[in-house]
């Protein structure tokens, strides 16, 4: 088989895929989003470490006490 | 110097002038039109994080393909690692939505590419976009003769696949 011969249809499988229009909207959902939501995690796990190394500092702080 | 808002103009523009690329690399590695969609996204994402280091050195569809289909095998690897997932062949059927248009040969095209392997189909894309091995082998980080045999192993398959699927639509 030669594979030559796919190749126009590959060409006409991506200009049909080309009528389907990617939205600006989802362009910008997929590069913008995400980021935020790492921002959000990053913020959330700050926090959780924050109130567990006080506690640890406070159980700590009365041991020697 | 390029602000954000400029480089992110650039980049819509540059999308949507390749839709039919990026859709068409989503479409033959989802099994579902959802999935299709979330690896739409993953590649735009993929592809944005590349975009202030593309050089123009390479036209900006051989780039495109570097980075989509790179993506596409990586986010496999990972979704495959934790669970089973069927077989592509039957993958390919469950896919009819999806399917472009209603034209027989591009159908027969979509299921036969389908059924292969995430690495099979990125070096049978770049074959029929008319890349040489050498520059397949670069693209996918494969060695040339590695090229040459998956090409050889490919053919016979999809000899087997277009019968059966030709076979099946009579």
């Amino acid at each position: 088989m030669n594979l030559s011969n796919l190749a126009p249809a590959w060409q006409q499988y991506k200009s049909v895929n080309s009528l389907t229009d990617i939205p600006e909207a989802e362009i910008l959902s997929a590069i913008e989003p995400r980021r935020t939501g790492a921002g959000k995690f990053l913020l959330k796990r700050f926090v959780q470490n924050a109130f567990a190394y006080s506690l640890l500092i406070f159980a700590l702080h009365g041991c020697a006490v | 110097m390029a602000t954000e808002a400029d480089l992110k103009s650039a980049f819509i523009s540059m999308i949507q002038a390749n839709q039919g690329l990026v859709n068409s690399l989503c479409k033959l590695y989802s099994r579902s039109d959802e999935e299709m969609k979330d690896y739409r996204q993953d590649v735009l994402l993929a592809l944005w994080q590349a975009f202030p280091n593309f050089r123009k050195e390479s036209k900006i569809s051989t780039w495109m393909y570097r980075v989509g289909l790179n993506t596409l095998i990586s986010n496999h690897r990972k979704k495959s690692s934790r669970i089973v997932t069927e077989p592509y062949s039957e993958a390919a059927e469950l896919h009819p939505s999806s399917e472009a248009g209603s034209d027989d040969g591009l159908l027969v095209l979509q299921r036969a590419i389908g059924m292969l392997n995430p690495m099979d189909k990125a070096v049978v894309i770049l074959h029929l976009e008319g890349y040489a091995h050498k520059e397949i082998a670069d693209l996918l980080g494969l060695s040339e003769t590695n090229v040459s045999t998956r090409l050889n192993r490919i053919k016979k398959q999809l000899e087997k696949s277009i019968k059966s699927l030709e076979h099946e639509s009579i």
